[in-house]
């Protein structure tokens, strides 16, 4: 995926402005809010459809605007896209070459993104571990969002109906009906997840092993409220999943909420043998999200036959020099790559690699 | 709304109460309306009138009728062994534009939706399992629209039905006729594949 031409009409505080980036190495430098992250993100709605920092369409209308929009020229195995995002107060239209469209325009994310909050997917709660399963890693299943969505409507049903039954006090036959497709799409989500780690483990182990030098192992496992146990069959999870919520349909009733399923599990990230989220440090965490995303561009590419744009806003320079150069050996020449930087200084250590330069200052590029 | 005579007003008002009727449609009907013939304007609220007073549920279905039973019910030339459940009359008009069915119908109005308060019991279900006791139905067929809630409401039916050893069928989700492979999302393709029948 490449982004030939980026064009901002009205994109937060950006007026009018284009951009052609480098087909490698892109680079925004500028002093704190100017801009950067901005260019960055009008990248990522181009492609995904949606922000990474927020769902309200009118935050990104620029104040003087009531519309605003983002023209991205990508070229896709050898032939031309042009997407357009129509951005409106409560309303979003994207249009692929002039056809309008849901979902991802190029029908797959092409793009993946490593932030500072990244860090909370190793550090925060369990959802933000489910947040990546399904948004990061559910993607590369054609029909998981699909399943994720129909999951999560009978989720609220079965909530509602659980609290009926408990404000009422009435035994209502109707909750086996969701108990049958609670577990059946929950089954069936359980069972991408898993499979998806056991395509992906394998290359996140074996990037890890290279980034710490052979002094760390991780690993990855599925931690699953039903007590499933890695690698069990779609059938299999699904008649536990059954049997589970015989067992403690009293105390869910007595909650009103359901308390098993996906939308309680969790992944256990262990480096050496110990809970990454408990000891590890600072920079083994960081370690750990590099490899992941790493891990994803890799995944991509053997998914799609083709790399995703990476975009790497104020991460970068947070990498130690070993873990900078590694991470630049393995996108360099594949993944076009977009970086934020607040300092010019700092990015001599791409010496030898093309790239282009952006300045940014109150939103506009003043030197390229 | 001082730019408009009273009455005016009040039509306009009432008009986009209407479903898929926003206010601007609602004053172009109204100026039609006003514009036509005094006929049109009767007519019209003669349809209205007699439509809402006379049109009611069918005693046996739950579909709309005139009179009781309605139409499809008293057809004798309809199969009476074979019963299509469906969530709402709009679904009977559908079945019927198609043509290729010739049993008889049974209306529920509505589909089980806990978030919305809807329970089994504001289905037309007790009536439906009424119909099956008396006998003569051999199969029923389940054509609740196919997403989480008309699932529920199939899957919940089902279990009633099948004690009563009325064979229960589901109608099959896929490819719409006439529609190219390429252009199936993978959702549509993945539950035709699921639904997949040997060749004959």
């Amino acid at each position: 995926m490449l982004l030939k031409r980026l064009e901002l009409n009205n994109f937060r505080n950006y007026g009018k402005q284009v951009i052609t980036p480098d087909p490698l190495f892109n680079i925004i430098t500028g002093v704190n809010a100017q801009g950067k992250t901005n260019i960055l993100e009008s990248i990522f709605i181009a492609l995904t459809g949606r922000s990474f920092r927020t769902v309200k369409e009118k935050e990104i209308i620029s104040w003087e605007s009531n519309f605003s929009y983002i023209k991205g020229l990508f070229e896709t195995k050898g032939r031309s896209v042009e997407v357009k995002v129509l951005l409106q107060p409560g309303n979003k239209k994207i249009e692929v070459n002039g056809v309008s469209t849901r979902g991802y325009p190029m029908q797959w994310p092409g793009v993946v993104l490593f932030t500072p909050d990244d860090m909370i997917m190793i550090k925060g709660s369990p959802q933000e571990r489910r947040r990546f399963l399904d948004y990061e890693i559910g993607p590369f299943k054609n029909q998981y969002s699909h399943f994720l969505g129909l999951y999560n409507r009978v989720l609220f049903q079965r909530n509602k109906l659980l609290k009926e039954i408990r404000d009422r006090k009435n035994k209502n036959r109707s909750l086996d009906v969701w108990n049958e497709q609670l577990c059946r799409y929950g089954a069936k989500i359980i069972s991408m997840r898993m499979d998806l780690l056991k395509k992906m483990v394998p290359t996140t182990r074996g990037l890890h092993r290279i980034f710490t030098g052979g002094a760390e192992e991780i690993d990855i496992r599925y931690i699953s409220s039903i007590g499933i146990k890695n690698h069990a069959g779609e059938e299999e999870i699904y008649s536990q999943f059954r049997n589970s919520l015989k067992i403690i349909e009293d105390d869910e009733i007595s909650r009103a909420h359901s308390l098993m399923g996906p939308h309680r599990d969790d992944l256990l990230i262990l480096i050496n043998g110990s809970d990454a989220r408990i000891y590890g440090s600072q920079g083994q965490q960081r370690t750990v999200v590099l490899t992941l995303k790493i891990t994803q561009i890799k995944q991509w590419n053997k998914e799609m036959d083709e790399y995703p744009i990476l975009i790497l806003d104020d991460v970068m320079f947070e990498l130690d020099s070993n873990r900078r150069q590694e991470l630049l050996k393995h996108v360099s020449g594949l993944a076009q790559t977009f970086v934020s930087s607040s300092g010019e200084e700092k990015i001599n250590f791409i010496e030898g690699y093309t790239k282009k330069i952006f300045k940014v200052k109150s939103g506009k590029i003043i030197d390229i | 709304m001082n730019y408009y005579a009273k009455p005016v007003a009040r039509l306009i008002d009432q008009l986009s109460r209407l479903p898929g009727i926003g206010p601007k449609t609602a004053q172009r009907l109204a100026f039609h309306i006003l514009n036509a013939p005094p006929e049109v304007a009767i007519n019209l609220a003669k349809a209205v009138a007699e439509a809402r007073s006379t049109v009611r549920y069918c005693p046996v279905c739950g579909n709309y009728t005139d009179e009781a039973p309605c139409l499809i019910c008293r057809d004798e030339r309809r199969s009476r062994d074979l019963l299509c459940v469906v969530e709402r009359p709009r679904d009977v008009v559908a079945m019927e534009k198609s043509r290729s069915f010739k049993g008889l119908y049974h209306v529920l109005h509505g589909a089980i939706s806990p978030m919305e308060g809807v329970g089994p019991e504001h289905l037309r279900i007790r009536e439906l399992l009424k119909r099956l006791e008396s006998g003569g139905v051999k199969e029923v067929i389940l054509a609740t629209n196919p997403n989480v809630e008309g699932d529920a409401t199939a899957l919940y039916l089902a279990g009633l039905i099948k004690p009563l050893a009325v064979s229960v069928t589901r109608i099959a989700h896929g490819l719409p006729v006439g529609a190219d492979l390429e252009y199936a999302d993978g959702v549509t393709l993945g539950k035709a594949l699921e639904g997949r029948r040997e060749m004959k």
